[in-house]
């Protein structure tokens, strides 16, 4: 890939995704944190792309050992921001100060 | 680890599905009205995007490995409910077991992120034919091997002082000094191992051994108030080993990914730190 090209789309993409998160909820940055994990998630991806294409038994051992923890991360991830996305709800909802704390295993 | 990722076609409307679902996530007016409906549709938005990249990938390769990376996948899946399982220290207060609880989770997502990095690395460094192994995949490999391991030590770090297996430890003024001089010496040795291609698997070690050492530094050095911006930090390094994965695999889509994380962890670590859940504000953090 040309090198160029490779600098421009992740300078693009920075500035993308800083413009497009200041538009977030200054207060409410942990969600931002959360959402960065989430999209890290998509390593998976990757790591799925490599094991289809690898062909030596180290590599295949090595690219499926990366895609069973990618896997794991995405869905700690997903799991971690739903239950933000949906104690906001219940925030919203309730009267302040009602803890949600026996709610804590993912 | 060299292929090229042929799903670009695919990935243009998966990062259009990304967009949408931060747009989404990101807004406030749907909060301010006490209406969150837009929410709960952008992460099946994003849900959506991750599962059509999987089926894409599985679908233009030529079959042979299939039946095991989705196993390993659903492997994966079924594995994170059960490593993920909290439990908090008697006689802490709500609020606070809730914010550890998801203090721990992130540091097992980047525990998961930074192993499949190192191990993508690794499989880069070894894979590679000798006359194509070009400085610009040394260094893509030496970087995201170190960024990989260094992430996954310091998540486990943090994970089990979460956990409460390791003592809560302050940090030193020796300590910093310390991580400091571990970081210029393996960001050295990385760089020769980048230059003299002959001697670069045992410096390959030797930068692998300095990583795990400089994560646990970094994770022990910090104050227990500290633990969620050193989270924040890892997982824009781990943005920036996935596109650099993305420019060795040939993919926009991992590049843009990966400038997108790098931005959402910026944006992250120039403000406070809150989570809804806790329902917390800085002042007690």
């Amino acid at each position: 890939m040309d090198p160029v090209i490779a600098a421009y789309t992740v300078l693009l993409a920075v500035a993308l995704g800083l413009s497009g998160f200041l538009r977030g909820d200054a207060r409410r940055r942990g969600r931002g944190l959360l959402m960065a994990a989430t999209l890290s998630g998509f390593i998976v991806v990757a790591a799925a792309s490599a094991l289809v294409n690898a062909v030596a038994v180290p590599d295949l051992i090595l690219t499926s050992l990366a895609v069973f923890f990618s896997a794991q991360a995405a869905t700690t991830a997903f799991s971690l921001l739903w239950r933000e996305i949906c104690s906001t709800h219940q925030a919203r909802g309730s009267v302040p100060g009602s803890d949600r704390g026996e709610d804590t295993s993912a | 680890m060299s292929v090229g990722l042929q799903i670009d076609l695919v990935g243009w409307f998966a990062l259009a599905l990304i967009l949408a679902a931060l747009y989404g996530l990101n807004s406030e007016k749907g909060e301010q009205s006490g209406n969150t409906a837009r929410h709960k549709p952008a992460i099946g938005l994003l849900f959506a995007a991750l599962l059509l990249m999987l089926v894409s990938v599985l679908w233009t390769s030529d079959g042979s490995n299939v039946p095991l990376a989705i196993v390993m996948v659903l492997l994966g899946i079924v594995a994170a409910p059960l490593s993920s399982r909290y439990r908090a220290a008697r006689g802490s207060s709500p609020q606070r077991t809730v914010r550890e609880g998801i203090l721990s989770g992130l540091s097992l997502i980047t525990i998961g992120t930074g192993l499949s990095v190192a191990l993508l690395g690794l499989t880069g460094w070894f894979d590679m034919d000798r006359d194509a192994f070009t400085w610009d995949i040394r260094l893509v490999s030496v970087s995201s091997e170190f960024i990989g391991v260094w992430t996954f030590a310091a998540g486990l770090m943090l994970w089990l002082r979460l956990n409460d297996y390791l003592p809560q430890s302050s940090p030193g003024r020796n300590q910093k000094r310390f991580g400091l001089a571990v970081l210029a010496l393996a960001v050295l040795l990385s760089g020769l191992s980048v230059l003299f291609p002959a001697y670069a698997s045992v410096l390959m070690i030797v930068v692998a051994i300095l990583a795990l050492e400089l994560g646990a530094l970094s994770a022990l050095g910090v104050a227990e108030t500290r633990v969620a911006r050193v989270l924040g930090q890892h997982t824009g390094l781990i943005g920036a080993a996935i596109a650099m994965l993305g420019y060795v695999q040939a993919s926009l889509f991992l590049l843009s990914m990966g400038g997108l994380i790098v931005a959402a962890a910026i944006h992250y670590l120039r403000g406070a730190m809150a989570f809804n859940q806790a329902r917390r504000r800085r002042t007690d953090s």
